[in-house]
């Protein structure tokens, strides 16, 4: 395997990774929510969430670097580089619905619930970003 | 929440401090994410200006990109299934000595990916069915 190989396959682990701690984090803060013991516990809830967001970004970064190996005239075909990055973006782009879906799905149980929201809209703010970004992205990468 | 004991004399005692499982594992997770972070991106800032800097410009991606971006290419997002990586079998015997050393960890990545990547493809699928 070539060093852009392990690089893509380190890239689609982080991918998952980040994906199931959002999703995880979305689930136990509406958990948590619905059995009155989220203030004590907005905090960490919060931090798990960023956590997940640090690890997208990781994610990022390794992509970018893959795009600029593509630009680059070496032994793997930077073609190919771009098709598997655009079906990564493509990927995260779709089950970044999910954790839309959760974030507002967070907002309105703290409305009804009348507590102090602050990570649901943080949820589906960032999840609506991965979303447009990955959409875009994958389209941008397309090889026909 | 932390645990409190009351004695005899009333007197209001921490027997632990620690909110359960949720803020140490909130903390970790939060230092690790950022060990993670700075490592990646001082590996990929390391591997790009070491192995591929010298290298000749294709700007193939690039190029394929700016046509894209200029209307050649019609709006729509590529559909049909996930898209695995071709340029995965394309080293050969061409690859570097790089390469050769990173493959027997690639190969165990790439196990670990694959099994990742096939439960997700399945999600991502059952999302897609009900859009």
């Amino acid at each position: 395997m070539t060093v852009p190989g392990i690089v893509f396959q380190i890239a689609q682990v982080l991918c998952v990774l980040s994906l199931a701690i959002e999703i995880a984090v979305s689930i136990a803060s509406l958990y948590i929510m619905l059995v009155n013991r989220y203030a004590e516990r907005a905090q960490a809830l919060d931090q798990l969430f960023s956590a997940g967001a640090r690890v997208r970004t990781s994610a990022l970064c390794l992509l970018a670097l893959l795009f600029c190996i593509a630009n680059k005239s070496s032994t793997v075909d930077g073609v190919s580089i771009l098709a598997a990055l655009s079906g990564v973006c493509r990927m995260y782009a779709s089950l970044s619905l999910c954790v839309l879906v959760l974030g507002l799905l967070l907002c309105f149980v703290a409305v009804f619930r009348r507590v102090q929201d602050g990570i649901g809209r943080k949820i589906w703010k960032s999840a609506l970003v991965s979303m447009l970004a990955g959409f875009a992205l994958s389209w941008l990468f397309a090889v026909e | 929440m932390a645990r409190y004991r009351l004695d005899d004399r009333g007197i209001l005692t921490i027997v632990d401090d620690r909110d359960g499982v949720l803020i140490p594992l909130a903390r970790a997770a939060r230092a690790a994410s950022i060990i993670l972070l700075c490592l990646v991106a001082a590996v990929s800032v390391w591997l790009f200006l070491s192995f591929y800097l010298p290298c000749e410009d294709s700007n193939a991606a690039l190029r394929l990109c700016g046509e894209r971006l200029s209307g050649l290419s019609p709006w729509g997002l590529p559909g049909g299934q996930l898209e695995s990586a071709p340029f995965l079998e394309e080293a050969g015997e061409a690859a570097g000595a790089l390469n050769r050393q990173a493959a027997s960890m690639g190969e165990i990545l790439s196990g670990m990916a694959e099994k990742c990547w096939e439960l997700f493809q399945r999600i991502d699928e059952a999302v897609r069915a009900h859009l």
